[in-house]
């Protein structure tokens, strides 16, 4: 029995527009009082007329464009009718037939995972659900109400939940690089919705099992673990019920975070027919191949493209180009730092100070990395010196920190610190010369096996303080004794 | 396409789909009334409209886009001020997810 | 002093030479609302508070020397469908009983700023439903002519303040004939414009891409001086026209009648129309003939459609636009029920009229998953082909001339039972709206029972000024709009 998971997955994203889809009302929503950021259209009072936002559909053309999408030139609102107190109006604006951009993809391990489209609609507000002295209520607040929202809607490519995590990462990844949404799962700025189902093959018969579409996920472990639950759960009603796929039994479960499981959700009634008709109230929106290349040309390198060119141009392996290319800012900080047209070796070198030493120092302090205090002329130095091995690689993790830290050139920051290796032969020659008087034993040990000089160059090393080119502290010892 | 003739259990089910509650009394007087409107509708069919492109706006002037400014809204007061249905600065319905 | 015969640059002059006080006009209209209104009916609410207060605020302000706006003094009657901050807006319906709006329609807004005085809310079919007012969920508002006949619809109490001069002018809109066939039911003027050509902010919404807000008064020339102050583009409303809007009272004139073409289209001249109307329009355009003007007849062969496609696109908008009037952010409301769904069938089971619950049915059948290629887009391609019939026409005349109503008004209660003769009333405007294009109804004399008729211009898209024009000079060689009713 060969058994395949069917996995699509519809995204919701969030635009941090400075106001809501079709009214002026401010768009940012967390921790705000209720109903204190509404007004006639996200109220859907009577006579409201809504306005769409032209930042908010750029956005969406910007990230479809980034998702490998293909623009429609002429595109149009529609009006999607159902019945619930957060849907104001008693409809949605949204797109059905003319999506701003459709067909593209994303590539997840070497896998092509298609997009079939990613549309321009609005958030709904937010219910409350309460109890009041054993009345069952639900408070409504609007403040949600008519904030843009981009539908990404993916085909059912996606094989696994740990490949439907990565996909949610790859395009939260570059949504930030956009700087359109914080993408926030956890805040709901993000939203993700699989629907699944499973390939059953049994001695050459084929099995569809019926369609499940997963509510109300709210954390990136909780998609994996959802999907992981409801495969299993298909899987093992099908063993039991052999029921297959039809076009009525698709049901709609919600995911349970307590307990860890998906539950029977009872389907919104008569919301399988949303009577789709396109918007009267608003004109179809056209854009000219010009404006849409201005909004190509605001798109900042992705990941894929600088995982790439890291490793064609300064010879990152794959993981460190990964690390270094997750966050923009990060990225951004790494290419202020290594300047114009970097040496291989100076630029693998500063890839190793960002990953090994500025990125630990970051997580520790949980702060942001500071570009403005990225010197790139600091780090020319700290190179130098570490190639003129007048600073050992270790030290010169420790002091980038600090220079980071304190604005103070890493190099001044060693010598201050008498960090600096000494490579002068009479220098070591003395330090030599009073460790072997100081270390009578030590010598005849020594004498007898050679492979006992490590004692004699640790108390070197301790007599200079570190300061001591080690190779050299070696020749030397071997030379007098 | 001919009229398909409205049963009752047609009448029922898109009066759901509209929330609209109907008496007895309102079906038997609607039925016969909404099936000799729709019959009207028929004369369509008469109509050659193969390549033919819909109209669902009659002027279409472009650009009928906003720019993100914030504007004014109203306070939690005034939001609330149509309707006896609040609490605590919110709106409220009996519950929606109660069977 | 009779306040109400004057127009409103009159009226304005009479401010500025102190030969009457804004105060002094309002109180006139209000004496004289209180004592015609309780036979016909026109007003839902009189608003004798605001009025006065608005009326003492341009006294103030003439006393003081300051400029005052173009329609200062002017008494305007409003449909209760349009939102008036502060003022009670039911839209005839039992559900919006007691609704204080937060806001006021764009169009409303205007005619305040330039300080006309909102005498009351006039009566309509509930949300604009209806051609009689009958489907009103208060009561029916009477002819000013004969008080046993309705006085059309929807805008019927609009266009019976005017006729029996309780105001100077009144706002309606019309989606399928409603402020031209009431217009020509009472003997009045009443301009549909272009679609997009004034705001819809603020108002109810019927049918979003049909519905056209526009003003009764007796004479084109008045209506030009409002139509002035009310179009143009409104940023909260992505359909409104981004044109330049020209001065049309400064071009009442312009238009020359020696050789204009005017269009009779034959579908609009058959037997389906009552002889005695039929007569009266024609003699209208005999009256045009005799200035020079040259009568062509021509042809709109899909007329015969316009009804069925307006009367799937409109219910269907309906269907949606009405969603929101579900009792939870203002309107009426109902006891705890014992889920939400059964809340909302409750609320709009119990408080929507028979007409509204009709057409919302209707659209959402004609929407509904099966029928939607069949009836919705089936219905907006015709759409396509009678949009080009109009363009194609008048490309070839200058101006449609046309009948308004195939009857004039009839008995209250005459056609309740039977909606769908109700909707063949509608026979000659649906198409205009279909079309989105502009058209002028004016009356043209009357019948045997000295019930008024209408005829209506139509013009090509914008061209107001054209057909105003048109109007104006047929109004300065014919008295029918300066009649009035003896009640
Ligand atoms: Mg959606
Ligand atoms: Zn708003």
């Amino acid at each position: 029995m060969k058994i395949t998971p069917i996995i699509g997955l519809e995204v919701h994203v969030e635009l941090k527009t400075k106001s809501k889809m079709f009214c002026g009302c401010k768009a940012e929503h967390f921790h705000v009082d209720p109903n204190t950021q509404t007004c006639p259209v996200c109220l859907g009072l009577p006579g409201a007329l809504p306005v769409p936002n032209r930042t908010a559909c750029e956005w969406c053309i910007k990230l479809g464009i980034a998702l490998g999408c293909t623009p429609n030139l002429t595109s149009f609102f529609e009006r999607k009718n159902y019945f619930y107190p957060d849907l104001a109006k008693g409809y949605q604006l949204t797109q059905f037939e003319k999506p701003f951009v459709v067909n593209g993809k994303l590539v997840i391990d070497g896998q092509e995972i298609r997009i079939n489209r990613a549309h321009m609609e609005e958030d709904t507000g937010k219910s409350v659900h309460i109890t009041n002295n054993g009345q069952d209520l639900t408070l409504i607040d609007y403040n949600r109400s008519g904030v843009p929202l981009v539908e990404i809607v993916s085909e059912p490519d996606i094989t696994s939940a740990e490949m439907a995590k990565k996909y949610l990462l790859k395009i939260q990844q570059i949504i930030r690089y956009l700087g359109i949404s914080d993408a926030d799962i956890e805040k709901g700025s993000m939203r993700c919705e699989p629907t699944i189902n499973l390939k059953i093959e049994d001695n050459g018969q084929e099995f569809f099992t019926p369609l499940a579409e997963i509510k109300n996920v709210a954390s990136l472990t909780g998609v994996q673990t959802a999907i992981d639950f409801e495969l299993n759960r298909q899987l093992e009603e099908f063993k039991q019920t052999g029921e297959g796929k039809s076009k009525t039994n698709k049901t709609t479960r919600g995911w349970d975070a307590d307990k860890n499981q998906t539950f029977l959700q009872r389907e919104k009634e008569g919301s399988s027919d949303y009577r789709y008709f396109p918007e009267p109230d608003i004109p179809h929106i056209a854009f000219t191949a010009a404006q849409i290349d201005t909004i190509k040309s605001t798109i900042p390198e992705l990941p894929d493209e600088k995982i790439i060119r890291y490793q064609k141009d300064f010879g990152l392996n794959d993981y460190d180009a990964n690390l270094i290319t997750q966050d923009i800012n990060f990225a951004a900080s790494f290419e202020k730092a290594i300047g114009q047209k970097p040496s291989i070796e100076m630029a693998k070198f500063i890839a190793n100070l960002f990953i090994g030493s500025l990125k630990t120092y970051l997580n520790e302090s949980q702060e942001e990395l500071d570009i403005y205090k990225i010197n790139p002329e600091y780090f020319k130095n700290l190179f130098d010196s570490v190639s003129k091995s007048e600073i050992s690689s270790t030290v010169a993790k420790q002091v980038i920190i600090e220079s980071y830290t304190t604005g103070i050139d890493p190099v001044e920051i060693a010598k201050s610190k008498g960090l600096i290796q000494v490579s002068d032969s009479g220098e070591i020659e003395k330090f030599a010369k009073e460790v072997i008087t100081n270390n009578p034993k030590a010598v005849e040990d020594y004498k007898k096996n050679s492979m006992s000089i490590g004692f004699l160059i640790g108390q070197l090393m301790k007599a200079s303080k570190g300061s001591a080119n080690p190779k050299m502290a070696k020749e030397i010892l071997e030379k007098i004794l | 396409m001919s009229s398909s003739k409205i049963t009752l259990e047609t009448l029922d089910h898109i009066a759901k789909l509209a929330r609209i509650k109907l008496s007895d009394q309102e079906k038997e007087v609607f039925l016969p009334q909404l099936e000799s409107v729709i019959e009207s509708f028929d004369i369509l069919n008469s109509v050659n409209t193969d390549n033919v492109s819909p109209t669902f706006r009659v002027i279409e002037e472009s650009n009928p886009l906003r720019e993100d400014v914030v504007g004014e809204s109203f306070t939690q007061k005034q939001a609330l001020s149509a309707t006896s249905n609040t609490k605590d600065g919110y709106f409220v319905v009996t519950n929606t997810i109660k069977k | 002093m009779d306040y109400s015969t004057f127009s409103i640059p009159q009226i304005r002059q009479l401010l500025l030479d102190k030969k009457a006080t804004a105060v002094e006009i309002t109180k006139f209209f209000i004496e004289k609302i209180k004592l015609i209104d309780p036979k016909i009916k026109a007003f839902i609410t009189i608003t004798e508070k605001e009025a006065l207060e608005k009326a003492a605020e341009i006294d103030k302000k003439i006393t003081n020397n300051e400029t005052i706006g173009k329609l200062a003094g002017s008494i305007m009657a409003v449909k209760d469908i349009f939102l008036t901050k502060d003022i009670e807006t039911t839209a005839s319906s039992q559900l919006l009983k007691g609704y204080i709006p937060q806001y006021s329609s764009t169009v409303c807004q205007k005619l305040l700023d330039q300080d006309a005085i909102i005498i009351g809310k006039t009566n309509t079919d509930p949300f604009a439903f209806g051609g009689s007012t009958e489907n009103s969920g208060f009561f029916t508002t009477k002819n000013p002519w004969n008080l046993d006949m309705i006085p059309g619809g929807s805008s019927g109490g609009s266009a019976a303040a005017v006729s029996a001069n309780l105001c100077h002018f009144a706002l309606g809109t019309d989606t399928g004939g409603s402020i031209r066939q009431p217009a020509s039911l009472c003997g009045v003027s009443g301009l549909k414009p272009t679609y997009g050509l004034n705001s819809r902010f603020g108002i109810t919404a019927m049918a979003s891409s049909f519905d056209c807000p526009g003003v009764f008064a007796r004479s084109v020339d008045d209506i030009a001086t409002v139509t002035q102050i009310t179009a143009g583009h409104d940023k909260k409303d992505a359909t409104s026209t981004h044109q330049t809007i020209p001065d049309y009272s400064s071009l009442l004139d312009s238009v020359n009648l020696k050789g204009l073409k005017i269009g009779l289209p034959k579908e609009y001249f058959t037997d389906a129309i009552n002889p005695e109307v039929k007569a009266k329009v024609l003699e209208a355009a005999k009256v045009l003939e005799s200035q020079g003007t040259i009568l062509k007849e021509v042809s709109l062969p899909s007329t015969n459609l316009g009804l069925a496609v307006y009367y799937i696109l409109v219910p269907s908008e309906i269907s949606a636009n009405m969603s929101r009037y579900e009792g939870i952010r203002f309107g009426q409301t109902v006891p705890d029920s014992s889920n939400i769904i059964s809340y909302y069938m409750n609320i709009r089971g119990q408080f929507m009229e028979p007409e509204v619950k009709r057409r919302i049915i209707i659209g959402t059948y004609a929407l509904s998953s099966g029928y939607y290629d069949a009836y919705y887009t089936k219905a907006a391609k015709v759409r396509t082909l009678i949009k080009q019939e109009f363009e194609k026409v008048l490309a070839d005349v200058d101006v449609i001339l046309a009948p308004v109503s195939p009857t004039t008004a009839w008995k209250i209660g005459e056609k309740c039972s039977n909606p769908l003769e109700m909707y063949l009333a509608d026979a000659y405007t649906v198409c205009i709206n279909v079309a989105g294009v502009p058209s002028l109804a004016l009356p043209c004399g009357f019948n045997s029972n000295n019930l008024p008729i209408g005829f209506q211009l139509i013009g090509n898209f914008f061209e107001e000024s054209k057909i105003m024009s048109i109007g104006h000079q047929y109004q300065q060689i014919t008295d029918y709009h300066l009649q009035i009713s003896k009640i």
